[in-house]
């Protein structure tokens, strides 16, 4: 998916949103039913490998509903203000299932302090839920996640060793290359809510950068 | 849930979906079918599975709406603010269940608008609406109020705010909502262990209430009380929390094998623990060696570390003992009861700020209307028994015991008034008091509220120390009952605690299959039996001073002999016997003395009638 295309591409994004969502609702369901019934662990170990594909593939389909609603100018979004830490390490209680699955590890500075952006706070939430999806899926088991501040508290780095994969879907975007709807996702809502972020390369790291609101 | 309350949240599911197309419906199907299943079993889920279906298709037979106002104004008149809380979380729940997303459920105004206006009709308050939906729907990053979230994982999540606990054992982690105005909490588990509440598995995602006593378990062993969730809550303050500690005690009477054998035990502030058994088997020996008027043979008792043997007179201080039998005084009103008490007790206020603790105490206890009233005999009663065992407790609780101890609290009373004593005790309980209750027979609704239980069996051995649901299944597992996982009834939720009783005191029988006198077990060997569970961390604080200052003796004797003289100026007969009488009897021994003389025959003559 380009730039240029996503106009075009927005009401189709919306359709897929709402059928997939349809599509899940016949698997989910009938899981929780399964649940309800049985109280065999080792059917309820492949239950939990199931639920986490739903789980993706109901991200997925929130993801495609969002990127749709951005791309919509007429399309109204709300303006908070909040701490932007504070999301950070809701997302890590919230992905805690995949931190589990993918065995990775978080490492949240004792330093970071308040951070306060004006945004959608659904939004920006699931686009910290993208940066560190995108870092797990490429990390091996054991691996860290480091979340800390630079700068006298004037931006935020995420960091982690991953010979650079996740840096490398990034800058796919700004060379107008083909991407996935997470990452379109997340650059269209920080650029939407003016929040300035760089994504690069360091020594095997991939390092983002996520700068005050001016 | 009743069949009423059951009737409702279907019939509400019918009214979301009525208007929405055959996939909403099949949805609204499967989650009736889910819920109930999880609620109360498969049967039911099924029933009210069909049951949704004959609503919908009845309405849109008929051509007509679900009156949705008239359902609400009879759950407003007939069910209590929990559950109409309950329902607006299914409710909510189900939005979410259908939209698969809180952000999708917001932005869905047909189901989002529909669940809103139910919950204004149910009369739920904007802010306690929020704190549902930012619960169901996962939002924790949406509550405003963060000390009415728990979370409970094997890390913190560092978040600010919210109140933690940790558990090592899980890789999971729960998330508690308390609603403060209801007292009621509800949990949502996110991993996948395998986890009990009281013995039945929690499904990840679902959402449970948790009711007093009840326990979180991860493969039968207790992972999380009821008691420390609440404590979290109501912030119970650690520093000045209590541990009483029993290792290894024995006390056995002079020339008698009766009294307690091998009592160990732990116990924290925040508890309201259980002390049950039949007759004679020890529970007011105990009570009398928590006291302190009876000192054990062997092992060692102590609050805060600090041993019984050491520090009985600062223990003593911290310790409220109120007894099976009433020591109010009959003719005193309810507020002179508790007035001379609280003088007697609290030497450091002043008579205006006895007062006006007195009449806080009253209203806290449900007892101010009835101030001006005398207390009245056990044969003339003017206050009711339920009554004059509250004002026995507060007596006791005016003087701000660590350690509260109430002996047979509900004996005599009517079931209503034993729930009501009890439930009082337990809020001290949640207050920070350890209290310690002697039981007999408990209904449903007054085990539940034990956070633990002592089973004392015949001679005085424990035979069970722990969580009142496990009790249940302990008992019943050893006595190789096929329905030991069966602690409640899947229906009513009803605990029959004699199944205890029946199993431990279970009868041999003989070669014709007669009942024979001797038991199947002995209370030893159920005593042997029993390995108390870790109870895990426990923070061992200094123990505190009492806030209370003994009143000197010359205040005590004014005490005393004003709240005499006025008791005995009240008593009728007491008035005539110590005043009237003996007046009458001078006069009459003066009148002889002075009007009669002896006669020549060795008898009396009346002065008066030789005169006439």
């Amino acid at each position: 998916m380009k730039l240029n295309d996503y106009s075009s591409h927005s009401e189709i994004l919306r359709q897929v949103g709402f059928e997939s969502r349809t599509l899940l609702n016949g698997i989910t369901g009938p899981i929780q039913l399964i649940r309800s019934l049985s109280n065999d662990p080792n059917l309820l170990e492949i239950l939990h490998i199931l639920e986490l594909s739903t789980v993706r593939f109901e991200k997925f389909s929130l993801r495609s509903q969002l990127l749709s609603d951005l791309l919509n100018p007429s399309m109204q979004v709300s303006n908070e203000r909040f701490d932007l830490v504070d999301l950070l390490k809701h997302a890590v209680l919230e992905l805690n299932d995949f931190i589990n699955f993918f065995g990775v590890i978080f490492e949240l500075s004792k330093d970071l302090s308040s951070f306060e952006v004006e945004a959608d706070r659904d939004i920006i939430y699931q686009s910290v839920l993208i940066v560190f999806e995108q870092f797990m899926s490429v990390l091996e088991s054991g691996s860290a996640i480091k979340v800390d501040c630079e700068e006298h508290s004037q931006k935020i780095s995420i960091t982690a060793f991953d010979n650079g994969f996740v840096a490398d879907k990034f800058n796919q975007f700004s060379e107008n290359q083909s991407v996935e709807i997470d990452v379109t996702l997340f650059v269209h809502s920080l650029k939407k809510f003016s929040i300035p972020f760089t994504v690069y390369k360091n020594n095997g790291h991939t390092v983002m950068e996520i700068a005050r609101q001016q | 849930m009743n069949e009423f309350l059951v009737n409702s949240q279907v019939n509400l599911f019918a009214h979301i979906v009525l208007n929405g197309d055959a996939s909403l419906q099949r949805l609204a199907e499967i989650y009736t079918e889910v819920l109930f299943t999880r609620l109360v079993n498969p049967r039911i889920g099924k029933k009210q599975k069909e049951e949704l279906k004959q609503v919908v298709r009845n309405s849109k037979q008929a051509n007509s709406s679900i009156d949705v106002k008239k359902i609400c104004s009879k759950l407003n008149s007939e069910s209590s603010i929990q559950q109409r809380l309950i329902l607006l979380l299914n409710l909510l729940e189900f939005g979410l269940f259908v939209q698969k997303n809180a952000i999708l459920l917001s932005k869905s105004n047909s189901i989002a608008g529909k669940i809103k206006q139910i919950a204004d009709e149910l009369k739920i308050s904007a802010e306690t609406y929020s704190l549902c939906s930012s619960f169901v729907s996962g939002k924790l990053y949406e509550v405003h109020d963060r000390r009415n979230i728990l979370i409970v994982k094997s890390v913190s999540p560092e978040l600010e705010g919210f109140h933690f606990v940790k558990r090592e054992q899980i890789d999971g982690y729960f998330v508690f909502v308390y609603f403060p105005d209801v007292s009621t909490i509800f949990f949502r588990y996110q991993g996948k262990e395998n986890l009990q509440l009281n013995s039945k598995p929690i499904q990840p995602k679902a959402i449970y209430s948790f009711q007093s006593g009840s326990v979180i378990s991860q493969n039968g062993k207790p992972l999380l009380y009821y008691s420390k969730v609440i404590g979290q809550f109501k912030g119970l303050n650690q520093h000045e929390s209590i541990t009483l500690n029993l290792k290894n005690v024995e006390f056995t009477y002079p020339r008698s094998n009766f009294g307690l054998h091998n009592l160990s035990l732990t116990a924290t502030s925040g508890e309201l623990v259980g002390i049950m058994g039949g007759s004679g088997v020890g529970k007011s020996t105990f009570f009398n060696l928590l006291n302190g008027s009876l000192t054990p043979q062997r092992g060692k008792i102590s609050l805060n570390g600090v041993s019984y043997q050491d520090g009985l007179t600062q223990i003593q201080m911290l310790i409220g003992f109120v007894p099976q039998d009433d020591s109010l005084f009959e003719n005193l009103t309810v507020f002179e009861n508790l007035y001379y008490t609280a003088r007697l007790a609290l030497g450091n206020l002043t008579v205006e700020q006895t007062k006006e603790l007195v009449n806080a105490k009253l209203a806290e206890f449900g007892l101010y209307h009835i101030r001006n009233l005398k207390v009245g005999s056990s044969l003339s009663r003017n206050i009711s028994g339920g009554q004059r065992k509250r004002l026995n407790i507060v007596s006791e609780i005016i003087r701000e015991p660590k350690l509260l101890l109430v002996d047979e609290p509900t004996s005599g009373l009517s079931s209503a008034d034993s729930l009501r004593v009890m439930s009082l005790l337990k809020e001290q309980a949640l207050s920070g008091r350890l209290v310690l209750v002697n039981i007999h027979q408990p209904s449903t609704e007054i085990y539940r509220l034990f956070d633990k239980i002592l089973v004392l069996d015949q001679g005085g051995y424990m035979v069970y120390y722990g969580n009142p649901l496990e009790a249940v299944r302990y008992f019943k597992m050893h006595a190789g009952r096929i329905d030991a996982d069966e602690v409640e009834c899947s229906v009513c939720k009803n605990i029959k605690s004699d199944e205890i009783f029946d199993i431990i005191d279970e009868k041999q029988v003989d070669e014709f299959g007669q009942l024979t006198e001797n038991r199947k077990v002995k209370p030893i060997v159920w005593s042997s039996r029993f390995i108390p569970t870790d109870e895990g961390e426990t923070t061992i604080n200094p123990l505190s001073e009492s806030k209370s200052i003994k009143t000197g003796w010359v205040k005590q004797l004014e005490v005393f002999l004003t709240r005499l003289t006025l008791s005995k100026l009240r008593d009728i007969e007491f008035f005539i016997f110590a005043f009237v009488i003996p007046v009458l009897l001078a006069a009459v021994i003066a009148f002889f003395s002075k009007y009669s003389f002896p006669n020549e025959q060795g008898g009396v003559h009346l002065h008066l009638l030789r005169k006439l």
